[in-house]
């Protein structure tokens, strides 16, 4: 097997399909033309609306082998997965292919139906218990990890051809016009599902609330939308939203937070300057600090780009920032703020940050914040497996923030539970170490040697700074020297890097 | 001068808390085996206290250890064990200068057996009788601080801590008995750990009230605390003055120190080196 610009030995070939190794970050460039879907018309006045799951499934005419795709914007609390995949099972298909954006433990239904042969393999993030039986071996064939617009760029280089995607649309029109802002199931942007709705063979909407036509806004238009089916219910509004979001009050996450809002500051805090942090304790505690850094100094940025929370809706509606960029929203607020101001903005994914593409948002970026469940003392960041091997994480958008934005910090705990999470080599590599620039623990901070300009900007700083591979030996000697995982030489899953290059495998563990 | 503006108590049971207590940058870190451990687990809180204080990195932050007090059977033990490794004893329920002789004379012991510098003691005083005998407390040669403890003081005197009128008098026989001696006084803790508008009224008045510092029970204090010691501009701008005409008055040799034709008294010089240190200016 050949070994990649990180060093991983990589298969040439997964599940028969060939991908090249990973060769660095924009170093393989792309072939080809877009890929399209199949050419459809609608009669005039046709409805849309088919009352059942089972009935659209035969209307598309699903076959044995076929590739179906689903989106993640109703995360926990999306049922429309299941939903699907079991009138899939109790039809007596096999051997799907099934296409998420992601996969949370709600969908642990799933897990059956890898044994059983409905499923032949996931193509998606996987976070819990569908990644840990995946772990294990309970899949046939290997699963195969994108980011977000890694995803994308897959979908339009025909990489990954869509035979039927299933939208779960908060809001729906008996015409197939779609948006996530209204509705009880209320999600906010669709903006996962884009792609699919332009490149699948069928769309089909699944829906609880049907408006009048037309539907208004629209994030997903009509004429790439073949059914509308309406169910009683799609999601669970306590998982689809995160309540209230809270920023740490662990002391050593906020002094994270502190060490990496300083680095901001030093490094790319300037008038009109553009930001992306998470919902994550730490991330939601540096947009706090940094809207407050803002206010005091008076500087106004251009664009946050999101994952948004309340945090940054307060920051746009301060007028801290001009203009919020949503691809996904985490909580009611930014779901109001998506529906009521015309300066927060809805973005495909293929905007967000697919790098076979005329420009990316995450390429505007001038800083982003991360989280990793690993680091290594090269800066290559993992954020799939834990340290036992487990696969219990999808890539989400890190690799295009890390790889786009021109100041990447990953903040991280030196260790977890008494486990190094800074350590000489990580488990998997999700993004790799030439697109990290600074690591921030609550013992300091490590900034890449490549970036003189960082360290400069550091100079004089309180916040210590070490080398990693110092930050490494602290680690270890608090907690001693991790074991490696448990693992055997068959690969579960292949990550991709955003390109579509393989940048690591994961390896069955050992029960 | 030493800054002991804020004291974060660590349980010495919980080795989590003891591994990042160094990270805060409170002035002094004091690993508790006395009141936060239950009986069950005296030996082994002891036991990671003593290898805590040999292997984890404290930063900045002075070594204190609250060791249990002379009325259980465990205080012997926790110096036997702890003393050459910290840098002050913090001593509960302080009632007389006696008890500091007893605690005084085992140190020694320990001291010697080491080969080992003298450690400092900063006694709590928690009842009525230590109270009353703080000013002698305040008097042993190993003392640099005080401190009082209000719970345990309120429930001596037999009233509601929450209610109770009588703690800032309390704090002024503190403050009082420490001064008298040229030591630090030192303010309880407040509990409330979410409420940190509340926390700096607290630390301002207990700066206001002459204490040098209070307790901490959580790392997110320690900011505000600090930012509550620290002086005003104009203090500081004020006590710059003063010393540098005090440094005027000894380069030229004149007994007197004046400024803008204001004659400037040791005490008050005294009372600016301190603004400066609290400002954490060279």
């Amino acid at each position: 097997m050949p070994i990649n610009a990180v060093g991983r030995e990589v298969p040439s070939e997964i599940n028969g399909q060939k991908f090249k190794p990973f060769a660095g970050d924009m170093k393989t460039p792309p072939e080809g033309r877009r890929a399209g879907s199949l050419i459809r018309m609608a009669p005039r006045g046709r409805s849309k609306i088919v009352n059942s799951i089972e009935e659209v499934i035969k209307k598309v005419g699903l076959e044995d082998g076929m590739t179906v795709s689903f989106h993640h914007h109703l995360r926990n609390g999306d049922y429309v997965v299941n939903m699907v995949m079991k009138t899939i099972e109790k039809m007596g298909f096999k051997d799907i292919r099934v296409f998420p954006t992601a996969l949370f433990p709600i969908h642990e239904p799933l897990v059956p139906m890898l044994k059983n042969g409905v499923i032949r393999r996931i193509e998606g993030s996987m976070n819990g218990p569908v990644g840990e039986a995946t772990s294990y071996g309970a899949m046939r064939e290997t699963a195969v990890l994108r980011s977000h617009s890694g995803r994308v760029r897959a979908v339009e280089s025909g990489e990954v051809h869509i035979d039927v995607a299933f939208i779960a649309a908060p809001t729906a029109d008996p015409y197939g016009n779609l948006n996530g802002v209204d509705g009880p199931s209320a999600c906010g942007p669709l903006a996962y599902a884009m792609v699919d709705a332009y490149h699948a063979d069928h769309v089909v909407a699944i829906t609880d609330h049907i408006v009048p036509y037309p539907a208004h806004p629209i994030s997903i238009y009509q004429h790439n939308v073949d059914y509308v089916v309406p169910v009683e219910k799609i999601g669970d509004p306590q998982g689809i939203m995160s309540g209230t979001l809270r920023i740490t009050t662990s002391p050593s996450r906020l002094r994270i937070a502190r060490y990496a809002l300083e680095v901001i500051e030093r490094v790319a805090l300037k008038p009109g300057f553009s930001f992306q942090a998470g919902a994550g304790g730490i991330s939601l505690a540096v947009t706090k600090f940094l809207g407050d850094v803002m206010r005091k100094k008076g500087i106004k940025a251009s664009f946050i780009n999101g994952g948004v929370t309340k945090y940054v809706v307060d920051m746009l509606h301060e007028g801290l920032v001009d203009v919020v960029l949503d691809g996904q929203a985490f909580d009611l607020d930014a779901v109001k703020s998506l529906k009521e101001d015309p300066n927060h903005i809805e973005t495909p994914l293929a905007m967000y940050g697919n790098p076979y593409s005329s420009g990316t948002i995450t390429s505007m970026l001038d800083a982003g914040v991360l989280g990793a469940t690993e680091v290594d003392i090269d800066f290559n960041v993992n954020v799939n497996t834990h340290s036992d091997g487990l696969l219990l994480h999808g890539i989400g958008g890190h690799q295009e923030v890390a790889a786009g934005s021109a100041l990447t910090i990953i903040t991280v705990p030196l260790y977890r539970y008494r486990v190094p999470v800074i350590r000489e080599r990580v488990t998997t590599v999700t993004t790799p170490g030439e697109v990290v620039d600074v690591v921030v623990t609550e013992r300091g901070i490590a900034i890449n040697p490549k970036r003189d300009d960082i360290i400069e900007a550091m100079r004089g700083s309180k916040v210590p700074i070490w080398d990693i591979q110092d930050l490494q030996k602290k680690a270890y000697q608090i907690c001693g020297k991790p074991e490696e995982p448990k693992t055997t030489d068959e690969i579960i899953a292949a990550i991709l890097w955003r390109d579509g290059t393989i940048i690591d495998v994961v390896y069955k563990v050992k029960k | 001068m030493k800054l002991r503006r804020t004291r974060l108590y660590i349980p010495g049971n919980n080795p989590h808390l003891v591994e990042n207590a160094g990270l805060y940058n409170a002035d002094a870190v004091i690993l508790d085996l006395e009141d936060s451990v239950p009986i069950t687990q005296k030996f082994d809180a002891r036991i990671l206290v003593k290898y805590s204080l040999q292997n984890v990195d404290f930063g900045r932050s002075e070594k204190w250890v609250r060791i249990n007090g002379v009325d259980t059977p465990y205080w012997k033990k926790d110096l036997e064990e702890i003393l050459p490794y910290c840098d002050v004893i913090n001593l509960p329920k302080t009632e007389s200068y006696d008890t500091l002789k007893l605690v005084d004379e085992e140190m020694s012991r320990i001291e010697k057996e080491h080969d080992l510098q003298p450690r400092k003691i900063v006694p709590i005083i928690e009842t009525v009788a230590g109270l009353i005998n703080a000013r002698e407390i305040a008097s042993h040669p190993r003392v640099i601080a005080l401190a009082w403890g209000g719970e345990d003081l309120t429930a001596d005197l037999g009233i509601p801590r929450k209610k109770a009128l009588i703690l800032d008098n309390v704090r002024a026989e503190i403050v009082f008995a420490a001064k008298a001696y040229k030591k630090q006084a030192l303010d309880t803790v407040f509990s409330n750990v979410r409420d940190m508008d509340a926390l700096f009224e607290y630390a301002q008045h207990a700066r206001y009230m002459g204490f040098d510092g209070i307790g901490v029970i959580h790392p997110n204090q320690i900011e505000v605390v600090h930012r509550a010691f620290k002086p005003t501009d104009e203090e500081i701008e004020d006590a710059k003055r003063i010393i540098e005409a005090a440094r005027e008055a000894e380069r030229e040799g004149k007994a007197v120190i004046s400024l803008n034709g204001r004659m400037i008294d040791p005490p008050v010089v005294e009372r600016a080196r301190k603004i400066l240190a609290f400002a954490e200016v060279e």
